[in-house]
């Protein structure tokens, strides 16, 4: 393989190269309900080329890699077409490495009944949980593979990555009141992290039948106590994203709303992405575009500090690759994508927060969420009415909804509790999606947000 | 791999499985992207890959691969889910008539990556000269696929498709924050003028170039034809026959039943030919048809392929849905709502004061299934005295479709597409405002 792609880089007519060959066997097991959906192995190869010639890209994807010399040569001649353009790539090292993964327990040593049978009992403890227990979903979902990355520079670099998750929902129903509740975990720690989820299963279970009950929260203005994992989606959803170099490396307003030392935040505030974390679903110890992986601190202490780069926006910014440009896999070209993103922790308490709180809203978990740069809204999966301190009345049909710079000012507590959330689902971008990410946090609480409700 | 190499994995697995199907498909995508302004770039990607699900002793069973080296396994691979798979409550289809529709247009293998960069460099252009401080994106892609379908029982269907999207987007910024807008198409044929969705684009940046004070209460608001999707999507996930098998659908056992205002019909149209989701013959081999789903408010039909609807003891609908990687779902293919008597532009005079939705953020974020929308307007306009007079910001709506389908005022024309979906403006007589600071 290494010769094929060796030759096809060294016969390029371009300014610039790179290839990538993604390989994999995925297995899925999927109930819905009584039904199993799906159970079985899948696998695929592919590969692509991008170029890049006289300031313009050319991509190229395929599964033939045989004809490899041919898509590369096809690759060319789309950047040639692109043509006359100001695309440029910063410097970067080569890097020669083969990297191996290293979960505690290996899924591809687990066979497919193994797999099955977990799934079946999870299923049939969330079905028997309740008569109200209207349908479940478990869907049980592996990968393993490995992706060459080699570029015109010298860089060739083999990367095995091995993932592994399983996520848990809930269906309640009463008459026309539908109720969900959901949990994931997913990762590369291993299929150690898919068992003893026995007491997960009751707990959706439950919490999906006692939402039945709960009211939809009234509309208006709350003070809101976030768990960790919805703090962990703001961070990602509302910050991550504007912290991506693309969506300001060619707006001058955008790029001077993102001026390094700005204020965005209160001082409890700082939001770092680090790949380099260990075994989250988000990790990895080298980007797509071969740069070697590092933490980078997005906000601290409420000011702006660093932005993701891939050697493309690096180029254009004129600053530093970060190792954040990431392809979903062989049919993409790499853009630049957040990996583990977290709000680091603060010096308070959830009790404390808690007990300062006269009236508001405690969110839990994530239901959904969509920002437009500007403005974002977040649906936590259950709320909690806080009165006197004290966490009230369950409601339902909890978004928040808000500016996101007003947002960010308005936390003025941060507690250091900090969790990192991976699981089944994954970030989307630019059609790629979903991508493996984990975000994470504290509690924190956030003044006067506008919540949607009747 | 070729369409060849189908008949040999056939081969193979009916020797070793009481029944077989094999999917074979190959494609071709092209694309144009602009970001900011300038052509980012020209893609291509070619893929091929094959499927086969299997019922051996009652169970069904699936693998897939694009990797040739993997074929060898591809067989033991579908057995070896067959022993733990669903039980079987279909026959693969013998024969197939399938009826006339345009699902293929050869203009689109005809079309340039060229052409493609000069309908977007226009279109950008135009809305630049007129604002300059507008950063806009857009693309072209078009695509061409071949997909063949064998199973034992004889059936060898084979269909070429394809498709061609063209979108154009405008964000500006300024003091008062961010407003993209974009417009866009997707067709079975090509196109080389995207001019009608450009024009669109600046006529609404202009409209939303004054905010409007915050509202707040029950107003009456109406839908835009882009904006109605969002209502449709609860309608579609509970006449979704797989929804409706799970138990799930709140709509499950009311076929027959008034469900929404008798204004309201809405097909689920798989022979409108070149639209996008139309199709002659869907992924098990079953003919696709034209289907009322409800009809003057009636719920009538729920949408099923042919597992799904062997588990209920009803037929298939021919709207199963897959990829070579993927096992068939049951899905709508065109879901078209007839339109009514109005239109957009007299229903914002007789509102006299309201709410005009066109864009939302925040869809699929409520209980879809439960009918429960709650959405920040991403582009919404206020109207006094019969006209616009600003954009909303910082307001969100919330209510659940069945309540406001029940109290509908009136129904637009024309019906417009958006994606595979044919949809009228909407008015809706009373919507839950809150406004933000």
């Amino acid at each position: 393989m290494e010769e094929l792609i060796q030759k096809a880089l060294a016969a390029a007519q371009a300014d610039y190269i790179e290839v990538r060959i993604h390989r994999a066997r995925t297995t899925a097991v999927a109930f819905v309900g009584q039904e199993l959906e799906d159970v079985g192995e899948r696998s695929g190869v592919g590969g692509c080329v991008r170029a890049l010639l006289r300031g313009g890209w050319g991509f190229v994807s395929f599964n033939d890699i045989e004809h490899l010399p041919r898509y590369v040569g096809l690759a060319c001649e789309a950047a040639r077409l692109v043509g006359g353009g100001t695309e440029t790539i910063a410097n970067a090292p080569p890097a020669r490495a083969e990297v191996r993964a290293t979960p505690a327990e290996n899924p591809d040593a687990i066979c497919l009944m193994e797999k099955h049978d977990l799934c079946a009992r999870y299923n049939r403890l969330i079905l028997g949980a309740s008569p109200k227990i209207q349908t479940s979903v478990v869907r049980y979902a592996d990968s393993r593979g490995s992706v060459i990355f080699a570029n015109s520079e010298g860089t060739f670099i083999t990367q095995e990555v091995i993932f592994c998750g399983i996520s848990l929902l809930a269906v309640a129903k009463d008459g026309t009141n539908v109720q969900m509740a959901h949990h994931s975990v997913g990762d590369l720690r291993g299929f150690g992290i898919v068992r003893n989820l026995e007491g997960e299963c009751e707990t959706v279970a439950r919490r999906a039948v006692d939402l039945l009950a709960a009211e939809p929260v009234r509309g208006g203005r709350y003070t809101v106590i976030l768990d960790p994992k919805l703090t962990g989606v703001f961070a990602h959803e509302a910050f991550g994203h504007l912290s991506e170099a693309d969506f300001c490396y060619e707006n001058d307003r955008l790029r001077a709303l993102m001026t390094f030392g700005k204020r965005f935040g209160s001082e409890l505030v700082s939001v770092i992405d680090d790949p380099t974390l260990p075994l989250l679903a988000g990790s990895y110890a080298y980007d797509d575009e071969g740069t070697a992986a590092r933490p980078t601190v997005l906000l601290k202490e409420g000011i702006l500090c660093g932005r993701l780069h891939s050697r493309v926006t690096a180029a254009k910014m004129d600053e530093a690759p970060t190792g954040n440009a990431r392809a979903l896999g062989h049919t993409y070209a790499p853009i630049v994508r957040m990996s583990n993103t977290y709000v680091a922790a603060g010096p308070h308490s959830f009790e404390a927060m808690l007990a300062e709180t006269p009236h508001g809203i405690y969110a839990v978990g994530f239901v959904g969420g969509q920002t437009n740069m500007e403005m974002f809204t977040f649906t936590a999966e259950e709320g909690y009415l806080i009165e006197g301190g004290r966490l009230g009345r369950r409601v339902r049909d909890v978004t928040l909804t808000g500016n996101l710079f007003e947002t960010l000012t308005a936390i003025d507590r941060v507690a250091g509790d900090v969790q990192h959330v991976g699981g089944l689902g994954g970030c989307g971008k630019g059609g790629q999606g979903p991508l493996r990410v984990s975000s994470g946090g504290p509690h924190v609480r956030i003044r006067n947000v506008l919540v949607g409700g009747r | 791999m070729n369409a060849d190499l189908a008949e040999r994995v056939l081969e193979e697995a009916r020797r070793r499985a009481d029944a077989a199907e094999v999917i074979y498909e190959e494609s071709e995508d092209h694309s144009v992207e602009f970001e900011n302004n300038v052509l980012k770039g020209v893609s291509a990607d070619t893929a091929r890959g094959v499927g086969l699900r299997v019922i051996h002793r009652g169970r069904i069973g699936f693998s897939s691969t694009t990797d040739p080296e993997a074929l060898g396994r591809l067989v033991d691979n579908a057995l070896a889910s067959a022993a733990f798979g669903q039980e079987a409550r279909f026959e693969f289809p013998a024969t197939c008539r399938m009826p006339q529709v345009a699902v293929y247009d050869p203009d689109v293998a005809e079309f340039t990556a060229k052409q493609g960069i000069a309908m977007v460099r226009a279109a950008i252009d135009y809305l630049r000269t007129q604002m300059p401080d507008l950063h806009c994106g857009g693309g072209v892609s078009w695509s061409l696929t071949r997909r063949r379908l064998l199973n034992s029982r004889g059936l060898d269907v084979e269909l070429q498709t394809s498709s061609f999207e063209m979108g154009i987007e405008a964000l500006r910024v300024d003091e008062d924050g961010f407003l993209e807008v974009g417009e866009g198409r997707g067709w079975r044929r090509p196109t080389d003028d995207l001019m009608p969705q450009t024009r669109r684009v600046a006529e609404k940046i202009r409209l939303a170039g004054r905010t409007a004070p915050p509202v707040a209460g029950q107003l009456p608001v109406i839908f835009a034809p882009k904006a109605v999707g969002v209502l449709l999507a609860s309608l579609a996930m509970n006449t979704n026959g797989k929804y409706v098998q799970k138990g799930v659908s709140i709509l499950k056992d009311r076929r027959g039943e008034k469900i929404v205002d008798e204004r309201i019909t809405l097909w689920d149209d798989s022979l409108v030919d070149y639209a996008p989701g139309s199709l002659p013959v869907d992924g098990e081999g079953v003919a696709c048809r034209r289907l009322p789903v409800i009809e003057k408010g009636v719920l009538c039909n729920f949408c099923f392929d042919l597992q799904t609807a062997g588990l209920l003891g009803c037929e298939s609908t021919g709207s199963a849905t897959r990829s070579f990687s993927t096992m068939p779902a049951p899905s709508h293919a065109n879901l078209r709502m007839e339109p009514g008597e109005s239109s957009l532009a007299r229903m914002i005079p007789e509102m006299k004061r309201g709410i005009v939705v066109d864009q939302v953020l925040g869809a699929g974020q409520s209980n879809v299934l439960a009918g429960e929308f709650s959405l920040n307007l991403d582009l919404g306009y206020l109207i006094e005295n019969g006209e616009i007079v600003g954009r909303l910001k910082n307001t969100m709506i919330s209510g659940n479709v069945f309540d406001v389908l029940n109290d509908l005022v009136a129904i637009g024309q024309p019906a417009e597409w958006h994606g595979s979906e044919e949809v009228p403006a909407l008015w809706l007589r009373g919507v839950s405002v809150s406004a933000g600071g």
